[in-house]
């Protein structure tokens, strides 16, 4: 089985290229760790699994446009990873925001000086891809979308260091913020190039990542006034969307209220957001990013298929938008999982429906893909999300690869075959919830979700039976970290509800060994699927009675 | 093109959502519960 490389592979290629280049460079040793700090500072604040990430955003557009070639999205990466470390540098300098970062004792000078150093080795990298590149309109596409984009960068800085603050309507704010995070451009376009867009459609996300970069600052500037203790922006004068959304709709008495508590020392900030709130700054704000998320998925519409990845760039804006509002469904679905997996989850849930049903299962709720190993039912939406082993084989198959101690091809049988159980283990969750019974002991869940399961499957498709059984035998036999006495002390515990809220505290890895735990002594058990879930879903008898 | 109005969340949701924190918080390779119940 040949699969892709996995996002975290991409970006630990990245981050390890780009360190190699430091540790090759003709610099002395004390500047190489500070270039190395600088990248590793970087490369910190997220994880290599997160795709809400720079990196990440480069990767999902590299794949959607069809994923050409690996090595030149490997340097384009690079590229793009010390464009924005050093783009990010040359702010801190300038904004004398040193403090607290490897530079702090180094100062602006030395600062300065490494900035360049980043930007020299970016351009080394964006070279080697030209290089490579055979087709050389192509090549010299790289270097043009880097001219244009540096040029739109330093004369927005140079606006922005004057301290731009006539910015009074959202479209002097917009045009301000659009220099700014032109970088994020750049990078969505050279992600479109890597993957082997045309001209037309390295435009077009060349323009999403504008448009993603507009939302993002929206979002920046809402955070400066809400989630922090002291506003940056409003500390130093700065024009931000919200105040200009209020200046915009207010009439001039409140525009002379606020004008009045920002000219206070000290600000009164929660004066400041109660206005701003109460006449609908945040609102306008929303509304904003919900026009710019609009216009990420016409411009998403027009171009790409890859329906794995397209889903995690939807993805990726929705869960940025949602810390300011709840983003309202697509008008235009995405296609449903039509692969081989994404049928055989759709079967099996038909048939624990089906075979439910006399119990009191009521409603089959959405069966959507992800790109994680782990199945979640979500409540709040009534979604089961499943693995998209169809699409994201790559994201699914290490995590089971290594607990299982087989290869990824292996491993993405086991969890086909596995995979009944999973679903009915899911839609007990939703069952559950349908019965006002879901409760917020997370491991109390877990059980009865495993056991009504196990239960079902042991009647019902004995062969996924089977293949849990041996599965969940290999794991504990092959996980050398495993605490077994206090797996076998947690299932004991959440054998019953504590009746409050707790959490499952672990890590991916040891659910899936306390699960494994769970399911051995389940198989030693006797009883019924119908017993099970007359036990631990008792509304039916209501229905029964009905 | 048609775009929906949203209302952005209250203050003191928007608070939390917004802190530095609380976005780390979903990065630190736990599960959760608080979003939804999981299979691993």
């Amino acid at each position: 089985m040949f699969l892709r490389l996995s996002l975290p592979q991409f970006i630990d290629g990245v981050h390890s290229s780009c360190l190699a280049r430091v540790d090759r460079g003709p610099f002395p040793d004390d500047q190489k760790q500070l270039l190395r700090a600088t990248l590793q500072r970087l490369s910190e604040t997220s994880s290599p699994q997160d795709w809400g990430q720079p990196l990440g955003l480069f990767y999902v557009i590299y794949r959607i446009c069809g994923a050409q070639a690996d090595d030149i999205a490997l340097l384009l990466g690079q590229f793009s990873a010390l464009y924005i470390a050093s783009a990010d540098l040359f702010d801190d300098v300038q904004d004398d925001d040193l403090a607290g970062k490897p530079h702090e004792q180094a100062g602006p000078a030395l600062a300065t000086n490494s900035a360049l150093t980043l930007l020299t080795l970016a351009l080394d990298a964006l070279g080697e891809a030209s290089e490579i590149e055979q087709d050389k309109q192509r090549a010299l596409a790289y270097l043009r979308v880097f001219n244009r984009t540096s040029l739109v960068a330093v004369g927005a800085q140079h606006r922005d260091l004057l301290g731009f603050r006539g910015a009074r309507t959202t479209l002097e704010v917009e045009e301000m913020h659009r220099g700014k995070t032109s970088s994020l451009a750049l990078l969505c376009e050279c992600a479109a190039w890597a993957g082997g867009a045309d001209a037309v459609s390295a435009a077009r996300y060349y323009q999403l990542g504008e448009t993603l970069a507009a939302a993002v600052q929206v979002i920046d500037d809402v955070r400066d006034l809400v989630a922090k203790d002291i506003s940056v922006d409003l500390a130093t004068g700065k024009s931000t969307y919200p105040l200009a959304c209020f200046y915009e709709s207010v009439k001039t008495a409140h525009q002379r209220e606020l004008s009045e508590l920002l000219a206070q020392n000290p600000i009164d900030l929660d004066a400041v957001r109660t206005l701003l709130e109460e006449h609908g700054a945040f609102d306008r704000c929303a509304e904003a990013v919900e026009r710019h998320r609009q216009a990420i998925f016409e411009l998403l519409d027009q171009t790409g298929s890859a329906p794995g990845h397209r889903r995690l760039l939807i993805e990726i804006v929705d869960h940025l938008v949602s810390a300011l509002y709840e983003p309202p469904p697509r008008d235009r679905a995405e296609a449903p999982a039509s692969g081989a997996f994404g049928q055989r989850v759709h079967g099996a849930a038909l048939r624990f429906a089906e075979g439910a049903r006399p119990l009191g299962f009521q409603s089959l709720p959405q069966l959507q893909g992800w790109h994680l190993p782990t199945f979640l039912y979500v409540p709040a939406r009534e979604t089961v999300y499943f693995s998209d082993v169809d699409a994201l084989p790559e994201e699914i198959a290490p995590f089971h690869s290594q607990l299982l101690a087989v290869s990824p091809r292996e491993a993405l049988e086991g969890v086909t075959a596995g995979l009944p159980f999973v679903v009915a283990h899911e839609l007990t969750h939703a069952w559950r919830d349908q019965l006002g019974l879901l409760g917020q002991d997370a491991w109390h869940e877990e059980y009865v979700a495993n056991l009504v399961a196990f239960f079902y499957v042991r009647e019902r498709e004995p062969a996924a039976a089977r293949a849990v059984v041996a599965m969940c035998e290999r794991m504990l036999a092959v996980a050398e970290h495993a605490d077994r006495a206090g797996q076998k002390a947690l299932v004991e515990r959440a054998s019953r509800s504590s009746g409050e809220a707790s959490d499952y505290e672990c890590t991916p890895e040891q659910a899936a060994w306390v699960h494994a735990e769970m399911l051995l002594q389940f198989a030693e058990m006797s009883g019924t699927f119908e017993e099970a879930a007359r036990q631990w879903l008792p509304c039916q008898h209501s229905f029964a009675a009905e | 093109m048609k775009a929906k109005t949203p209302q952005a969340h209250s203050l003191s949701s928007l608070k939390e959502r917004l802190s530095v924190a609380a976005q780390r918080d979903q990065q630190d390779g736990k599960l959760r519960s608080a979003q939804g119940f999981a299979t691993a």
